[in-house]
């Protein structure tokens, strides 16, 4: 089977700055790989990269075994981007950010599958809420939109930059749990993080990114939390991940 | 007399309706990308476009279009690939257009007045043929604008998710900036090259202090703006005035009255909650 994300000596150049050099990883089919690093190792840089979003400098990008640039099965490709990414300018709700998901499945001018957005939010146990402007919601409750929105077209590849940036405990706890049911499922999960948090029990391997290139990569348990990130954190990664979701998570 | 009785005023209403409703149509699109302004920058290009077709004897709304879509073009190429910020490049469109609109009509031997019915509108000398050409490309920017809502909506939401999920984002970033540019034509005669942004943006921000979705804002806004347009051009009759600045001071006026009315709702709503819910004393 083709690894869903394979990339092939990659060197990023943003503004004349070199920030991969020569990255070489795979994110295999049905793993949940872990990119982790400190601030400005190139974890962003590296899935928006792996995407499409940003055009590297040298090196090769393959999905699911296709050259990037000749890729055309964007459906199979759910992308979560960090939280800031999305702009709201006119009021939105949840279920029209959500819809955006299905587009790529969608020829113009045809009706939105109203069914499956109904089953992605309620995955992210946000059905309740479909009818809410997203400016109203909370970090955490934005994001599960976000991640709803990767859902919606049954992804095979889940690509996620940082979604558990800004998010409480007990979301991270939820979100890890859905990727862990994801994963079981069958679908395949590339995860920018900060650290393993309680995403560890779920993860196949990690790779680890030091100022632009892989300084590790290979199963998790190898792998302390000083060994990632470089400076003090103030979160609750060291508590294990909860088996089930406090109630009102999710 | 009946306004309906004289045929410049049927004609009036009529492109009154295409302004009204197609203005925001677009404006939604705009505002939603932090482009409020480019309806601006590209009634200053139309200006050019009219001079041109002033200084070569061609219909002025026609020569128009193409140089405001040409500079549509522009400046979304500027913003693609100059790594040129959207207000710097905005900036460049309305210098090189008022000095291409004054210099070519200057060519053309025409003076600043010449200008005046395009910059501030003169919506009473709308011609049949103008009419034919306002409402077929009106109706284009219609079809296109709420067809498309689902793409368009999504590309100005998240460009980078948009991209991933493999929508040609770059193509309907063009095609946004090209139905303004086509739409500040179809408005041109209307409210005027200077105003139409105003009709772009305006009741826009009105819907927006009272809709939830995307989808109600961008139905509300052209409700609003088309009733702004029609209520201009009737209150332009009736009291004597421009058309142009009486539909954007209505549209205004529309946006003050809906601002006032929700802080004072929020404020009452604020206040039955602390008064139900007081802090208790130390």
């Amino acid at each position: 089977m083709t690894d869903p994300i394979r990339v092939t000596g990659l060197d990023v150049h943003l503004d004349a700055r070199p920030v991969l050099r020569d990255v070489s990883m795979h994110v295999g089919a049905g793993e949940l790989v872990t990119i982790l690093g400190a601030n400005g190792s190139g974890k962003s840089t590296l899935v928006r990269t792996a995407v499409g979003l940003i055009t590297p400098t040298r090196g090769e990008v393959t999905l699911f075994g296709t050259p990037i640039d000749a890729f055309r099965e964007w459906h199979k490709i759910g992308y979560v981007p960090q939280r800031s990414a999305s702009v709201p300018g006119v009021p939105a709700t949840i279920d029209e950010v959500v819809s955006a998901g299905l587009l790529s499945q969608r020829r113009l001018f045809r009706r939105i599958d109203r069914t499956a957005v109904g089953e992605a939010l309620e995955r992210v146990g946000l059905a309740h809420l479909h009818a809410r402007p997203v400016a109203q919601l909370s970090g955490g409750q934005h994001q599960r939109v976000l991640i709803a929105r990767a859902l919606v077209s049954h992804a095979e590849l889940l690509v996620m930059d940082e979604p558990t940036a800004g998010v409480d405990h007990e979301n991270t706890v939820a979100l890890a749990e859905l990727l862990g049911s994801l994963v079981a499922d069958g679908t395949t999960v590339a995860l920018v993080a900060h650290d393993l948090g309680p995403v560890r029990p779920f993860v196949s391997r990690a790779v680890v990114l030091s100022d632009g290139r892989v300084t590790y990569d290979g199963p998790c348990e190898q792998l302390s939390e000083d060994d990632h990130h470089d400076h003090p954190h103030h979160d609750d990664d060291a508590q294990p991940a909860q088996a089930v979701p406090p109630e009102g998570v999710w | 007399m009946d306004i309906l009785d004289y045929p410049f005023m049927r004609m009036a209403l009529v492109a009154a309706v295409f302004t009204g409703l197609t203005a925001p149509a677009v404006g939604t699109y705009l505002v939603q990308r932090r482009l409020a302004l480019l309806g601006d920058g590209l009634g200053h290009v139309a200006l050019t476009g009219v001079a041109l077709g002033l200084l070569t004897n061609i219909a002025p709304l026609a020569t128009a279009v193409v140089v405001a879509v040409a500079g549509a073009l522009v400046i979304e190429l500027l913003r693609a690939y100059a790594k040129t910020s959207a207000d710097v490049a905005l900036a460049m469109l309305f210098y090189g257009g008022i000095a291409g609109g004054v210099f070519l009509a200057g060519l053309a031997g025409e003076s600043g007045a010449a200008l005046n019915t395009y910059l501030f509108g003169s919506i009473v000398t709308v011609s049949e043929a103008d009419l034919w050409l306002v409402g077929v490309l009106g109706a284009i920017v219609l079809t296109l604008c709420l067809g498309l809502r689902p793409q368009l909506f999504a590309v100005c939401q998240d460009e980078d998710h948009a991209r991933v999920s493999g929508l040609p984002v770059r193509l309907y970033g063009m095609l946004i900036a090209v139905l303004a540019a086509v739409t500040i034509t179809v408005a041109m005669r209307t409210v005027g090259l200077l105003l139409v942004s105003a009709l772009m943006v305006v009741p826009v921000a009105t819907a927006q202090q009272v809709t939830r979705s995307f989808r109600s804002t961008h139905h509300l806004a052209m409700l609003l703006g088309l009733l702004a347009a029609l209520a201009g051009v009737v209150t332009s009759f009736e009291a004597d005035t421009q058309p142009g600045p009486t539909i954007v001071l209505i549209a205004l006026t529309a946006f003050g009255l809906t601002a006032t009315v929700r802080a004072v709702v929020g404020m009452v709503r604020q206040r039955r909650s602390s008064a139900s819910h007081p802090v208790p004393s130390a």
